[in-house]
């Protein structure tokens, strides 16, 4: 009998070793065409802020120029502390494309860049930077040094940082009004926001109309802006909240407790144990007790769900609309899980304070374009600190930061029931009808938590007037309905 | 019939307190160092201790029950009892599998191993009562049943967790 190929093909011998040539014939084509896709040629340069120094524990900035020969989606994944950053956009074909990132750089890490263009990774880079615990002053005029021991650095006026973040490790800001003029929009707010946070600017060569024009813009009254000549003995220094203030200020809040409904839990399940079995005549109904309270046990488990928490401090004087805010997230987690919680442009970039891994992603393509992602697990504790200028509206004036404080309503609607702090005391404010001054005469003192009062203490100095409201994230559409806050606004008085 | 029923829900009765008694403090001591554990890894250090004490706490109970409560009771009922004297720390496992501190398979093993102990152990305890006909041969034997059960807890602790 022949074999059956011959019968197919008659007079053509396919033999095993042609087979063989033709695969490889074939798995070289498909080498090429894969080489063919491959995207070569991408340039990136990468530029972090202040020539790569950095004050442990806070923000920094990327430059990230890509030119790429091949346009498309990419993914920039930025990976050295625990937030791993993800920035999704699209480029064109070799057209350059400029960002401009805030980084929180790791003491002895270094941050890895990696650019991923088609699902390939086309380009990858380590990056070290130096950092020095004193903090740094920067300058962009050689000739007038830093009189302190802080570390200096120089640079040109178009290398000045282009988001908030860029300033988190400067001290103090050495510059003249000639740099100003030729600062883009983005380097212009980024600025801007340095100021309003009442940190320090010495102006070089510049007369008192232009120092007062940056006053005006600086917040805490501009206590921080001064010629360089004029530098006082006793700078004038304000540091945003720290994290552990704001912590206690988180453990306020009351949450569910997984614990309490173990403990609950538990207690009635030995109870039943206890007293059911002088009970019953059946011993199944014994056996069934540990069985059903297990199934019971996952039931319960499964209907929970991770407590998120914010605590958020703000802080604005009365005659600006400009606010510096600092907030503390908390996930409980009680499953394994991945917890995706949706940043608004006021949340730019966290920092984990117990080293919990977290995925940030900010993507052009989506309306929620900034998202956090953490992986959570059953009683985890994580918490995110955030810090940053927050815009503001409210309709409170306050005046009399000498004399007696006069509290005056802008609005349209009562607010809420409020704190002064005056002269060291604590003293009640109601809710204050539209446009009817309100003075603290005959006001009555009260108290208040231990937490709130030592914040108010903490933030204000001696004889400080201050007004506290209760204030919400939420209700401005800066965080989402199911997050849980406590949050206060801190107004100072114009001067 | 009625004095068989009577006395089997009795013994049922008691293992289930027996089974109380050595919980409780497992749970108590669980749920006080959980509410202090600050991260998932303390909190899974913390369940996969309670569950290895739990186990040991098992065997050890049934190296001492065992021998001096099934001279006359049926062995289903024997086997019945044994289950539910096992069974009452069942809801503490449950909790260390959903937070993640231990698999189901361990636990599924460690609970196989207990029940085949605690089988070996009746099945040792008849034989002792078929051949040793004097009340005081009886003692001593089921006191060294007793002891070496319980030595053999104590010296080999880490082989009644698997995995």
């Amino acid at each position: 009998m022949k074999p059956r190929f011959h019968k197919l093909n008659p007079g053509y011998k396919i033999t095993a070793v042609s087979r063989l040539l033709q695969i490889m014939c074939l798995l070289q084509l498909v080498c090429i065409a894969m080489n063919a896709y491959a995207i070569e040629d991408v340039v990136v340069k990468i530029a972090p802020a202040w020539n790569g120094y950095f004050q442990p524990e806070s923000s920094s900035e990327l430059g990230v120029q890509i030119i790429s020969p091949q346009g498309g989606d990419y993914r920039l994944t930025l990976m050295g502390g625990n937030i791993t950053s993800h920035h999704i956009g699209s480029i064109e074909a070799d057209k350059l494309v400029k960002l401009w990132i805030p980084v929180y750089p790791t003491l002895n890490k270094p941050l890895t860049i990696e650019l991923y263009q088609a699902g390939q990774l086309t380009f990858e880079q380590q990056l070290n930077f130096i950092s020095n615990q004193q903090g740094l002053t920067a300058t962009t005029l050689e000739s007038y040094p830093a009189e302190s021991s802080e570390q200096q650095v120089t640079v040109a006026s178009d290398n000045l940082p282009r988001t908030a973040q860029g300033y988190g490790s400067i001290q103090t800001l050495i510059l003249a009004p000639s740099n100003l003029t030729v600062l883009d929009d983005a380097q212009s707010l980024a600025l801007s926001h340095y100021l309003q946070a009442c940190n320090k600017l010495l102006l070089v060569k510049a007369n008192k109309d232009e120092l007062n024009q940056l006053r005006n813009i600086a917040g805490c009254n501009g206590q921080a802006v001064h010629l360089y000549r004029e530098q006082p003995k006793d700078p004038f220094q304000q540091t945003a909240p720290s994290s552990r203030t704001l912590l206690a200020l988180l453990q306020e809040q009351k949450r569910d407790s997984p614990i309490t409904t173990l403990s609950l839990f538990f207690g009635c399940y030995l109870c039943i144990l206890l007293l059911i079995p002088g009970t019953t005549k059946k011993p199944t109904s014994l056996f069934a007790i540990p069985i059903l309270s297990s199934i019971v046990l996952i039931a319960l488990w499964s209907f929970q769900e991770n407590q998120t928490v914010i605590a958020s401090w703000s802080e604005v004087e009365s005659d600006s609309q400009q606010a510096n805010f600092s907030a503390i997230l908390s996930i409980e987690g009680i499953n394994t899980s991945q917890y995706h919680l949706p940043l608004s442009s006021l949340f730019s970039l966290p920092r984990s304070l117990n080293n919990k891994t977290a995925d940030l992603e900010f993507n052009q393509h989506q309306a929620n374009t900034k998202q956090l992602t953490v992986t959570t697990r059953p009683f985890s504790h994580d918490h995110f600190f955030f810090q940053g200028p927050l815009s503001i509206s409210h309709n409170i004036s306050l005046t009399g930061s000498k004399g007696v404080p006069v509290v005056i309503n802008h609005g349209k609607e009562k607010t809420a029931q409020a704190i002064l702090s005056w002269q060291g005391k604590i003293i009640s404010v109601p809710p204050l009808e539209p446009n009817k001054p309100w003075s603290p005469t005959g006001g009555s003192t009260i108290e208040i938590s231990s937490t709130l009062n030592s914040m108010i203490q903490a933030r204000t100095v001696a004889d400080d007037t201050a007004l506290i409201l209760p204030h919400s994230l939420r209700e401005a559409g800066l965080l989402p309905s199911h997050v849980k806050e406590s949050g206060w606004l801190l107004i100072r008085p114009a001067t | 019939m009625v004095t068989d029923q009577t006395s089997h829900m009795k013994q049922l009765q008691h293992s289930v307190l027996i089974g109380a008694i050595y919980t409780l403090p497992l749970l108590v001591w669980s749920l006080l160092q959980l509410s202090a554990a600050s991260n998932h890894d303390e909190a899974s250090y913390i369940l996969q201790s309670g569950i290895s004490i739990a186990v040991i706490a098992q065997a050890i109970v049934l190296s001492l029950y065992i021998p001096r409560m099934f001279d006359k009771t049926p062995t289903g009922s024997s086997i019945f009892t044994l289950l539910i004297l096992i069974s009452v720390p069942w809801p503490l496992f449950t909790l260390a599998w959903l937070a993640n501190a231990i698999g189901i398979a361990a636990i599924c093993i460690s609970q196989i191993g207990i029940i085949f102990f605690a089988l070996l152990l009746l099945i040792i305890t008849r034989v002792l009562f078929r051949f040793t006909l004097q009340s005081d041969n009886k003692t001593l034997a089921l006191s060294g049943l007793q002891l070496t059960a319980i030595s053999l807890v104590i010296i080999f602790p880490y082989e009644w967790m698997a995995g």
